[in-house]
């Protein structure tokens, strides 16, 4: 598992993926991990696949007994069915995740671990250094998401907002934003179900100071990437399996399907 | 019985799986010996003193078939209990593994992680022994029931010595009898396979 320092002051943000002993038929994912002074803070840990090469590479940074949060943009495998692990593994934690999903994810095993469940509108978490903020993201693209952003160090967690598809070993930040396009375009145009929800999110992110916008998968945006990103984003039509009620072609041919 | 602990879950469960549904199959026989013991109750009623000792024949043959129910059930119960433990088994067995796998990756040693280890191994230890000692609850439960359907051949043997005193009502009397022998057999192969079944698995 690679991992690299993104943020270094009082606090540090480090990014884990790329994992060489990841398994070929799984998607490949970006861990986050925040570490200050002895409240270490695990973000979307990943999968059950991820787990055996998650937790070397989060105690080369850092001390295991000292994670003390976890938490999960949503509820999907690839962010958190690692949780009956980690339940095992630091079961003194408490995990940060939608209210609305506490029922299903507990399916993953959450015997030690204590669920706190995000309300709607958000929350902050207190660390030594710093008050993260859980920024609701809802339909973006989970019915109950959000991401977190730190006004220290001007990252952005976006879960899948800014996710790629990219072939094993890609870089780990976006160096050419218009090449990059074509990795990101189909994600996000299937996987993110709503352009209300997608312009209600960009307009409240446009609020922040972002230095690094951090997906979940592929390259992470820095500096005036980001922007563009959110220009680009903010044109592009969601949603595509349900075609739309002013495009009749689309819709004669789903009903001659 | 050590085979089906050293089984794999996977094919614990299976079996386990299908035992119960054997032993639902069991538990409809059982329900027609009952229905076969009320019937045998209402002949040798009106056969009146011919078949005195039909009585507490029928009474036997009802009970043993309540009995056979009530440890069907309790087969089912504990069926249950082992499937959840063997599940709680095989995640604690997944969790130590991966744990090992990354603490060999690790750059120094950690004395939390081998705490925790230590703890899961103990955990996982616990919920293997709990698994045996429900097989055997299991085994030991399938052995009273053959005993329960053996008794009730030699039962229906008796019924039709009975039977031959019982005048006109001895054809009715002998199949009454032939119906919980021929239920008792089956219940009797049915555990049998399910008893084979657990002690092949692996």
């Amino acid at each position: 598992m690679i991992h690299h320092e993104i943020y270094g002051g009082r606090h540090h943000w480090f990014v884990f993926g790329r994992d060489p002993d990841k398994l070929g038929h799984i998607i490949d994912t970006n861990q986050y991990l925040v570490c200050d002074r002895g409240a270490n803070f695990l973000l979307d840990p990943g999968g059950i696949e991820t787990f055996s090469s998650m937790l070397p590479a989060v105690a080369a940074r850092c001390d295991i007994a000292e994670v003390k949060y976890l938490f999960a943009s949503h509820q999907d495998p690839d962010i958190i069915s690692s949780l009956g692990l980690w339940d095992k593994a630091i079961p003194h934690a408490k995990l940060y995740a939608p209210w609305l999903w506490e029922g299903f994810l507990k399916h993953f095993g959450c015997h030690n671990i204590e669920y706190v469940g995000i309300p709607d509108e958000g929350m902050t978490l207190d660390l030594p250094s710093v008050k993260l903020q859980f920024v609701p993201a809802h339909y973006l693209h989970s019915s109950g998401n959000y991401h977190v952003y730190d006004p220290v160090a001007k990252i952005l967690m976006s879960g899948d907002v800014g996710a790629a598809l990219e072939p094993p070993g890609a870089p780990m930040f976006v160096d050419d934003f218009a090449e990059h396009v074509p990795k990101m375009e189909l994600f996000h145009r299937r996987w993110m179900p709503s352009n209300r929800a997608k312009n209600d999110w960009i307009a409240r992110v446009r609020q922040l100071d972002i230095d690094v916008m951090a997906p979940q998968h592929g390259r992470l945006f820095r500096g005036d990437d980001v922007k563009r990103f959110l220009d680009w984003f903010e044109a592009l039509e969601v949603g595509i399996a349900i075609p739309r009620e002013d495009e009749p072609e689309a819709l004669d041919e789903q009903e001659a399907a | 019985m050590t085979a089906i602990v050293d089984a794999q879950p996977k094919d614990l469960f299976a079996s386990t799986a299908t035992v119960v549904a054997h032993l639902e199959g069991v538990r409809q026989i059982a329900n027609g010996i009952s229905l076969a013991a009320a019937n045998a109750k209402a002949v040798a009623a009106r056969a009146g003193n011919r078949a005195s000792g039909f009585v507490p024949i029928t009474n036997f043959i009802d009970e043993m078939g309540r009995e056979t129910r009530r440890l069907v059930d309790r087969v089912n119960q504990d069926a249950q209990r082992m499937v959840r433990g063997m599940l709680a088994e095989q995640r604690l067995g997944d969790a130590l593994d991966r744990l090992h796998k990354g603490m060999a990756r690790l750059e120094e040693r950690s004395a939390y992680l081998d705490g925790i280890a230590r703890d899961l191994a103990q955990e996982h230890q616990a919920a293997s022994e709990s698994t045996k000692r429900h097989l055997d609850s299991l085994c030991e439960l399938l052995v009273t029931i053959t005993d329960h359907a053996r008794a009730a051949r030699m039962m229906s043997t008796r019924s039709r010595v009975e039977a031959t005193i019982a005048g006109d009502y001895q054809t009715s009397l002998e199949s009454v009898a032939d119906t919980v022998d021929n239920a008792a057999e089956h219940i009797r192969d049915v555990v049998m396979k399910c008893r084979v079944l657990l002690r092949t698995m692996g």
